[in-house]
């Protein structure tokens, strides 16, 4: 049984394979998964979900770049040992400056759709798309 | 592929086998009989001689034997191998016709080992079904065919089934590939299959051997025709040319005989140039050469008639 | 390598239609791709070709290296086909198609198969006929997988499913992908599935290829653009447009990315896969209305 499952929004705007490293990279930070746990094989996230093993196989590809993650042959992807540990202080500033940050977004005016659409610009330019 | 074309004519092949084995419970118990009856009351002396006594033998012995025959002479059972061979091209054209052919044609096999299993398979079993109706009725005619001769039930006996089965086999196939609904084709290839039947039985046949012809006075016997298959048998003159005056000699002949009775005397009708007699036949040695055409015709037409759907098959797209 | 499937100027007649026509493409190995295009735009054509069930009226198809009516015998056991009406033998049971299988197909892996319908919790007697679509499709696909093909041809596999059936039959398809080097092309009229499933598209209208590549290339090279109405000639010069449409003041365009740079008037936005597609089949009935009225 696999150790994590991966869900998507299809309408989110973000490739598919990002969503797959963003849930990783999410369930190493919240501490679900630890140093040594094995993330679901190619063919499990492919029966779930649905999707080209292609997908999944960058999506792992990335987490090993970004060292999160790290494919042992014959075995499967594992989470790294050296995967950056939770952020604790850091997720606390972090989570500081967004209120502050919302904050000020409203009193500029902004109503939920606008700071929605603001957010996926922001996050679909971080992104691998370039216009041209 | 065996196990398949089996699977796929399983239906076909058991509704043959019950019809001959319906056949089967008809006429063996009911051939068992004739055939001991035949050897009880010596019928076998009194084949060939033409005496009143031996008339009375025969007579009886074909009534009380020949009720089932009654069913063979009105020529229903004619139908049954063309029925068995439509039959047994009914899975191929249904596999044509909806389009399943995709699925064994996508598999491991090439579309030549395909057609060929499966038409080698209702083509086996053709001659199977024909060669079974063929033996049964073969020996249940051995005590008649030595009174009435073999040519009587010609259409039932050795070879001829086995080749209407065919005949019906490959009508149905080559019909079935050309009209892509198959519940009108086969209908189309048994009507052609009666028609063809007919057609040979009643017109072709007696012209595939130039026949004999033999005419004979009053006075003799003329040939023995017991056994032959007598085509004509008409009055005639002296050259055997059909007498066409026969009113005129009658009147003229016309004696009373001195018991009050009247009758025609033979020795005036031959002055006359009448009282002969012109016969077309074909003998009772012959049964065995028209056989042999006769299944080389039907099967040699259902063997193009299959290749033609063979081809045709291989050439779908 | 060899790739998987290579048309040369394919086409196919009928009488005097074509109904595919100057065909060619590339499909490497180890890809899903998916042939996109309307009802009678030639996909199930081509992929009937590719498998021999129809033989060429002009140009060339080989799978795999081999051409497949002539090598039929070698190419046969190593492409899977599942033809639309998923074809299986209505009085027969499941385990009787299984043998099927098992005997027309030397390469056949029956512990799979049978492992496969024990995992649709579909009993071996169960005739094909009481199968609902869903269910059919699977088995049908069972069939279609466990002789282990390279290739995997499925024309139009789930136009006939309801959305759950669809979603299980492409997971099983994708699942076979990641267990082994299949190669897909899978035909479709429905687009929403396609691009998780996919990772490349050709595009087939008026049974000609309009476009074919890396979904990923063909979305990061599409954009849309909108701008005054009056630039849209100059834009047209230099960008290559895919679909052009005016209103009173502006026009908007589908552009393919020629290495030019946008106008600084005209305002870029990407476009997901849809439309894309739709845009290529629309400038394509766009084109035929116009020869039709003029």
């Amino acid at each position: 049984m696999a150790l994590i499952e991966f869900h998507l929004d299809s309408r989110s705007g973000v490739p598919t394979y990002l969503q797959l490293v963003q849930q990783v990279r999410h369930a190493v930070q919240l501490g679900i998964l630890t140093p040594g746990d094995q993330l679901p094989t190619v063919k499990e996230v492919v029966a779930g979900l649905a999707i080209n093993p292609n997908t999944v196989l960058k999506a792992y590809g990335v987490l090993e770049s970004e060292g999160i993650a790290e494919g042992r042959r014959g075995q499967g992807t594992f989470v790294k040992s050296s995967a950056p540990a939770p952020l604790g202080d850091d997720l606390g500033r972090l989570r500081r400056s967004l209120r502050d940050w919302f904050g000020r977004a409203r009193a500029a005016g902004l109503d939920e759709q606008a700071i929605e659409a603001l957010l996926s610009e922001q996050r679909a330019s971080g992104s691998a798309r370039r216009v041209a | 592929m065996i196990w398949l074309s089996w699977r796929q004519q399983r239906t076909e092949t058991l509704i043959a086998a019950a019809i001959l084995a319906l056949l089967t419970v008809a006429f063996v118990p009911a051939g068992i009989h004739a055939a001991d009856l035949y050897v009880q009351q010596h019928v076998a002396r009194c084949v060939d001689r033409q005496t009143q006594a031996c008339g009375f033998v025969v007579g009886n012995y074909v009534l009380n034997t020949g009720v089932l025959r009654g069913l063979l002479d009105s020529g229903w059972f004619n139908l049954i191998p063309g029925l068995i061979g439509v039959a047994l091209a009914t899975p191929i054209l249904l596999d044509l016709e909806n389009g399943v052919v995709r699925l064994a044609w996508t598999q491991s096999i090439t579309r030549r080992h395909w057609i060929g299993t499966k038409l080698g398979f209702a083509v086996g079993t053709a001659v199977l079904a024909g060669a079974g109706f063929s033996a049964l009725f073969t020996w249940y005619e051995i005590p008649f065919d030595r009174i009435f001769g073999r040519w009587d039930k010609f259409d039932f006996e050795w070879l001829a089934p086995v080749g209407y089965t065919l005949f019906a086999l490959g009508l149905a196939l080559a019909v079935g590939v050309l009209v892509r609904r198959s519940a009108a084709a086969l209908v189309v290839a048994y009507g052609a299959y009666v028609a063809a039947r007919l057609f040979v039985q009643y017109w072709l046949r007696q012209h595939l051997v130039a026949p004999l012809s033999a005419t004979w006075g009053p006075r003799s016997a003329g040939p023995n025709l017991s056994s032959a298959w007598v085509i004509s048998q008409v009055p005639s003159d002296k050259a055997g040319h059909p007498f066409s005056g026969g009113a005129q000699v009658f009147q003229a002949c016309v004696r009373s005989n001195g018991d009050g009775f009247k009758g025609v005397s033979q020795a005036c009708m031959a002055r006359h140039g009448a009282g002969f007699t012109h016969a077309v036949y074909q003998p009772a040695s012959r049964f065995w050469e028209f056989q042999g055409i006769e299944f080389a015709l039907f099967a040699g037409v259902a063997l193009l008639l299959t290749a033609f759907a063979a081809w045709r098959v291989l050439r779908t797209d | 390598m060899t790739a998987a499937l290579v048309t040369d100027g394919l086409g196919k007649r009928y009488g005097s239609q074509w109904a595919l026509r100057d065909c060619t493409l590339e499909i490497p190995r180890g890809s899903v791709t998916a042939l996109v295009g309307p009802n009678g735009a030639g996909k199930t054509t081509l992929l009937r070709m590719a498998v021999g069930l129809t033989r060429p009226s002009a140009g060339s198809v080989r799978v795999l290296g081999l051409d497949p009516h002539v090598d039929a015998a070698e190419a046969l056991p190593r492409v899977g086909f599942l033809a639309q009406e998923h074809p299986l033998y209505g009085g027969f049971t499941i385990a009787e198609m299984l043998r099927v299988g098992r005997e027309l197909n030397p390469g056949w892996d029956e512990e799979a198969a049978r492992a496969r319908i024990a995992e649709l919790d579909l009993p071996l007697k169960k005739k094909v006929r009481s199968l609902s679509g869903g269910q059919r499709a699977q088995v049908a696909l069972t069939l279609a997988l466990a002789k282990r093909p390279e290739l995997l041809l499925l024309d139009e596999p789930v136009a006939s499913l309801d959305p759950l059936a669809r979603r299980e039959f492409m997971q099983t398809v994708v699942e076979a992908v990641a267990d082994r080097e299949l190669t897909v092309v899978l035909s479709s009229h429905i687009l929403a599935d396609l691009e998780r499933v996919c990772d490349r598209l050709v595009i087939l209208a008026v049974g000609r290829t309009q476009l074919a590549g890396s979904i990923e290339e063909i979305v990061a090279s599409h954009r849309l653009l909108t701008g005054p109405r009056d630039e849209a000639e100059d834009v047209a010069r230099l960008h290559d447009v895919v679909r052009e449409s005016h209103a009173e003041r502006q026009t908007t365009l589908v552009v393919r990315a020629n290495g030019h740079v946008y106008d600084a008037r005209w305002t870029v936005h990407e476009l997901d896969l849809e439309e894309i597609v739709l845009a290529y089949l629309g400038q394509d009935a766009a084109r035929r209305r116009e020869a039709v009225l003029s």
